[in-house]
């Protein structure tokens, strides 16, 4: 029996193909990342099903990428290896259980953001969960376990750290879980205190296995929010005013964007410029109150650090959103709305990519003007992006890229992000959702002890390499 | 009427007053004017043509019809309603020059001002 048989057996014949049109589908994504067409694409329901298909690739040593919506700006469900097949997981999209009492939510691959969402706010009004700079058809699943930033991170970190556990399906086909659910269903409430075997999985890119269920943190939602925009100048000074507020843990959010990212949202044309004299960034900040007092007196608070700022730069503007909505007309929503909407200017044309990093606070000011030099050197229009994280632990900056896609500016992409990784390297910097190259890259400068621990791990658990094999250069 | 203009300052004009723009009474009122306005603010300055429509544009002209000075501050303060030209003209937020030779020009920016901040 044929590969393709052996899989029909188990999915169906509907979902199953090896037609020209799937294979293209799934070759590729917005990035500069090369395409690689898979030799098939097969879509389970059910983890049985996953059980089976996952049997007959470690047996048959078939290569396996897993794929849910492919909406991800690092080329990771591009196989890298020939026959390989990708395993679409959309259709196991079951959201499993929210505990309303220990704010969980335990759900499938498939399920979105937008799912989500509608069911908390049909099932569970009180709890909510959050969104990614990403279209709210993306995976809660996949955003979690490739450690993505999302609207509570500056408050609460990346999403990798919202996992209260999970269930997975093992190279070699074994189903296991990890976090407090090892005691029954029901019991997703914590990884703790346990060996932290989630982590054999999150940051992985499926090279480890598939994560059939993951169980996350809700939390409550609060009964008054506030936006308001902070327009300044000068990368150190834009940064340490932010330090200063993040710090303060005023904020559920800050999203700090160079001004072209607004003038996008406004809806001027292409190639947004930079004219002398406007601020650099723009900053959205997200507060939140029990009562409007508490929204309030935050705040005022953010007031006076502004002040402050201002002793030495006068430019430096907070403004309330009642007055931004007046000045920017019905766009004032789009900005609000930019991380999850933001696709609709970031896909001016077919090509999208950034080189995402996590890095330390030290280095916020020199990262963002470093960067501008690179980017401006190419250039491309200057859209910088820096995020606060967990209360000001560390911060995530990129700098984003959107273009067409003809064979001159992809290399002059290719050139342009690996500078800026080289630069966000020597920075000591950590790229996230990490492409092929630059995940090489990293390797090249990390620690080779951690290297060779991951080397080791990943041939314990998949001693046929049939988990998305040459993924992190590994 | 009007071009979307490519700056940050240039496009809050654009918004603001894009709601008076939008009745076509004062459209046509407007499209008779032939004036230049040119509101410096401590971020940068903007010219604003009348002639045909209106359009914005980053940066200064020598001898337009009006020079007009104000901070954004000031300008957001107006948006916001806690201030009003005339009293921002009183207390020196806002500073216009032209008044006195070109007074209507001055009446016709202010008939636009008036009324984009109008709630």
């Amino acid at each position: 029996m044929s590969l393709k048989q052996k899989l029909i057996s188990i999915v169906g014949e509907q979902y199953v193909s090896d037609g020209l049109a799937e294979k293209y589908v799934y070759s590729f994504d917005m990035t500069e990342n090369p395409p690689k067409r898979p030799a098939m694409v097969v879509m389970p329901e059910s983890v049985q099903q996953l059980q089976q298909i996952v049997r007959i690739a470690n047996k048959d040593r078939v290569p396996l990428v897993p794929f849910v919506t492919g909406q991800n700006i690092g080329g990771l469900t591009i196989p890298q290896v020939d026959d390989a097949v990708t395993v679409d997981l959309k259709r196991m999209n079951k959201i499993v259980e929210v505990d309303d009492e220990a704010m969980y939510a335990v759900v499938e691959p498939g399920v979105t953001f937008g799912h989500l969402r509608k069911y908390l706010d049909e099932h569970n009004p009180s709890l909510t969960y959050t969104y990614p700079l990403a279209p709210p058809y993306t995976s809660v699943l996949a955003n979690a376990l490739l450690q993505g930033l999302c609207d509570l991170s500056t408050m609460r970190g990346a999403m990798g750290d919202f996992i209260n556990g999970l269930e997975a399906i093992l190279p070699t086909g074994e189903i296991v879980r990890a976090g407090s659910a090892i005691m029954g269903d029901g019991n997703w409430f914590g990884r703790y205190p346990l060996p932290d075997l989630v982590g054999l999985f999150s940051g992985w890119q499926g090279m480890s296995g598939f994560v059939t269920k993951i169980a996350v943190q809700l939390w409550p939602k609060k009964q008054f929010t506030r936006h308001a925009a902070l327009f300044t100048f000068g990368e150190v000074p834009t940064t340490e005013l932010l330090k200063r507020i993040a710090r303060a843990q005023l904020i559920d959010d800050a999203d700090c964007m160079s001004l072209s990212i607004v003038k996008m949202l406004l809806g001027v044309s292409p190639p947004v410029q930079v004219y002398g004299g406007e601020p650099d960034y723009g900053t959205l900040l997200t507060l939140s109150g029990n009562i409007e007092k508490e929204a309030d007196a935050k705040y005022e608070l953010i007031e006076t650090f502004v002040e402050d700022a201002r002793k030495n730069e006068s430019r430096q503007l907070l403004v309330d959103w009642d007055a931004i909505s007046r000045m920017l007309g019905d766009q004032a929503k789009s900005w609000v709305d930019f991380p999850s909407d933001a696709f609709k200017v970031l896909t001016e044309y077919d090509g999208l990519t950034w080189v995402g990093t996590y890095i330390h606070p030290k280095h916020w000011g020199e990262a963002l003007s470093g960067g501008r030099k690179i980017v401006e050197k190419y250039g491309f229009e200057l859209m910088a992006y820096l995020k606060p994280m967990n209360s000001m632990h560390f911060g995530e900056f990129k700098f984003i890229i959107r273009f067409p896609k003809d064979d001159a500016t992809v290399e002059k992409v290719r050139h342009c992000n690996e500078e800026l990784l080289d630069f966000a390297l020597s920075l000591k910097a950590l790229p996230y959702k990490t492409p092929v190259w630059a995940a090489k890259k990293l390797q090249q400068n990390a620690d080779p002890g951690f290297v060779e621990l991951l080397k080791r791990i990943r041939k314990t658990l998949d001693p046929n390499g049939i988990m998305n094999p040459g993924r992190w250069g590994l | 009427m009007l071009e979307q203009p490519k700056d940050f300052i240039g496009n809050i004009l654009a918004i603001l007053t894009s709601k008076p723009l939008a009745r076509p009474d004062f459209k046509d009122i407007v499209a008779k004017w032939k004036m230049v306005v040119v509101l410096e603010t401590d971020y940068y300055p903007v010219t604003i043509r009348f002639d045909k429509g209106m359009r914005v544009e980053h940066g200064d002209i020598p001898h337009p019809t009006l020079r007009v000075n104000a901070k954004l501050s000031t300008i957001i303060e107006l948006v916001k309603g806690k201030t009003s030209p005339i009293r921002a003209l009183l207390n020196g937020g806002l500073k216009v020059k032209g008044i006195l030779r070109h007074p209507r020009a001055t009446l016709r920016f202010y008939r636009l001002i008036s009324s984009s901040l109008k709630r």
